[in-house]
């Protein structure tokens, strides 16, 4: 079985979790605007359109800890995919979540 | 001495040492090897000296499931010089582990080790005017960017390209080589029980017809072609040559190359290592070499992975929305499966017009990002095949039928590396990779937009038993005493790396082998 299909079904249960604006802090971390493609270096992952606003109420860690936990084993070298970008899971700090 | 179609005698026959079908860089390189060593050689070119398209159009055929990016026709040409005629001079050696049988890889192996190759690698790079310690040693280069955590490969290109130019002099000044134009294969008669080669009868565009006796005959028609010869041979309760056990024309192989990612920069800049990991770095002869970063062996074997490398390329933006239906509908046109065109793809072509106007444009200009751009090993498939359509050439042999597929294993040797080069270019800080939304839709193909190396290869391949290949080790045909093959159509397995030099050194192997066992 692809790789792939494991990051994907990763990336679904994040997008699952609702609609807004969802944060993962990473350690070095850049931000990544989806919509409009800008790129900046800052202390995060910001994906447009993705809410963590339902998970805050099981908490953010839940969420991080389901993802690494099914990237861990099956996805190599530690990466994470979120909406495509490749994301180191040892530069996740932490998630959190924006209301819009 | 080189004949053009109507500077053929009257002769019906010819009696030499050597006969070699195809003067492209395998017959050219083994012809000026064996005048060397005294031997005499009639080198025959089914084209002629320029480009013509009675020749041309025997290379039409058909394919079936992936297209090839240049289709048969395209991806290689048929006149004196054959496919160097359009070659760009890329030369590198397979990777020692290429040749070695890896579980993980079925069918994979050649039947002798890469220390077999390597003297003539050496002379091949003599042939070419190359300095070889350039390819072989790589990161000593001066302003080679290293790429932590890749092993550094190079691709140094020859100035020798065109062949026809190169060594037209040499051919038309030699008294043992005699260079035949527009002598087209047409029948190869058999001795007896054997696949042994009594004689070829060659028949040029305007109908003459000429028997050529030799001590050894030797295909060097290119991957495809060599198959596809060998494979009109079969007649009516008899096999085709060298198709005793059904592996003529099966495992065929190009190599997938693609951009499948794009790089993000720290910063959203990109540092100097991406500039200077897309220039050709030059050398003091005027000669230019360009850096591929191979995925390590280790990796490779821990993960399962076919032989794999990368480059960063500044290539066209990824697909959209628009463009991947236009993809989806050009092979729908191709297979001629109109029914199965989808109304939302045609939407998507309607709507996006400008952006699909765009993308050839960056397509054809190669600009808009700087993306990851591999260069894969394929695994020779035994389903990957050349049998031949109903309909003939103007030869009056039948054409060519492809099947190309990928399996999973390129695809899951793409996701490793992907990631892979993720993590590199962030433990170096340098970056990170957005993988194109079309591998991210689609988790088993590999990208629409594919460019083939079009080094078609596999397809009477080496093996050390006759039950499982269509050439020895020594590239001579099994239950034949004297046909032998020279090309890419040979290799086992085809590594990363371009073909063209192995394909030379093989022809200087040969050339040895002849002249050792036969003269």
């Amino acid at each position: 079985m692809s790789n792939l299909v494991t990051r994907r079904q990763a990336l679904k249960r994040m997008l699952v979790v609702g609609a807004g604006v969802g944060v993962i802090y990473t350690s070095s971390g850049y931000l990544f605007s989806l919509k409009g493609n800008k790129r900046t270096r800052g202390n995060q992952v910001l994906l447009l359109g993705v809410s963590m606003r339902s998970a805050a109420a099981d908490g953010y860690s839940n969420i991080v800890n389901d993802i690494i936990d099914v990237n861990f084993e099956l996805v190599p070298f530690d990466q994470i995919l979120v909406n495509g970008y490749f994301i180191n899971k040892n530069e996740i700090k932490n998630i959190s979540h924006e209301n819009n | 001495m080189i004949l053009n179609e109507s500077e053929w005698s009257d002769k019906t026959s010819y009696l030499t040492d050597v006969v070699i079908v195809g003067a492209g860089a395998a017959g050219i390189s083994l012809a000026l090897e064996l005048e060397r060593k005294k031997i005499n050689v009639i080198l025959l070119e089914g084209g002629k000296d320029l480009f013509d398209e009675e020749s041309q159009d025997c290379y039409r055929g058909k394919v079936t499931a992936r297209d090839l990016p240049y289709g048969l026709y395209n991806s290689r040409l048929r006149f004196f010089g054959g496919s160097t005629n359009c070659w760009a001079g890329g030369c590198g050696e397979l990777d020692k582990e290429d040749f070695i049988y890896r579980p993980w890889i079925k069918n994979s192996g050649w039947p002798f080790a890469k220390t077999e190759l390597i003297s003539w690698y050496n002379k091949a790079a003599v042939f070419l005017g190359l300095d070889i310690d350039r390819i072989r040693n790589p990161e000593k280069l001066k302003n080679m960017p290293p790429f932590h955590g890749f092993n550094t490969r190079i691709l140094e290109f020859t100035k020798k390209v065109r062949f026809k130019h190169e060594f037209r002099q040499d051919l038309e000044k030699s008294k043992s080589i005699k260079v035949f134009f527009g002598a087209n294969l047409h029948t190869v008669n058999r001795m007896s029980d054997t696949d042994s080669v009594e004689s070829i009868q060659v028949v040029s565009f305007n109908g003459k017809k000429v028997v050529l006796f030799g001590n050894a005959y030797i295909l060097a028609c290119g991957g495809i072609e060599n198959a596809r010869l060998l494979l009109n041979t079969e007649k009516k309760g008899r096999k085709a040559i060298g198709n005793a056990f059904d592996n003529l024309g099966r495992f065929f192989s190009d190599h997938p190359i693609a951009p499948c990612a794009t790089v993000i920069g720290v910063s959203g800049k990109l540092t100097d290592f991406f500039l200077n990991s897309r220039k050709f770095i030059e050398n003091k002869k005027g000669g230019r070499s360009t850096p591929f970063y191979r995925m390590p062996y280790e990796l490779q074997k821990k993960y399962k992975t076919l032989n794999v490398s990368i480059q960063f390329a500044t290539q066209e933006e990824e697909l959209g929305a628009g463009e991947i239906s236009a993809w989806k509908i050009k092979r729908l046109l191709s297979k001629s499966e109109y029914s199965s065109i989808k109304a939302k793809d045609i939407k998507n072509v309607v709507f996006n017009l400008s952006s699909i106007v765009n993308s050839i444009y960056d397509r054809s200009v190669n600009s808009g990002r700087v993306a990851l751009r591999f260069q894969i090993e394929q695994l020779p498939a035994k389903n990957n095949r050349i049998t031949l359509s109903g309909e003939r050439d103007s030869v009056g042999l039948r054409r060519t039928k492809l099947h190309w597929e990928f399996s999973e294993l390129e695809r899951h040797s793409l996701n490793v590396v992907i990631a892979y080069t993720a993590k590199c270019l962030q433990s170096a800080n340098i970056g990170t990779l957005k993988l194109d939304s079309q591998l991210i839709d689609d988790p088993l193909d590999l990208p629409m937009d594919l460019r083939g190396g079009q080094h078609h290869s596999g397809t009477t391949r080496m093996s050390l038993a006759r039950e499982t290949g269509v050439v020895d080790e020594n590239l001579k045909v099994f239950d034949s005493e004297n046909l032998y093959i020279l090309g890419s159509s040979v290799f086992p397995t085809n590594g990363w790396v371009n073909p063209t030099f192995t394909i030379i050194a093989l022809s200087f192997r040969l050339a040895n082998h002849l002249k050792v066992t036969r003269f």
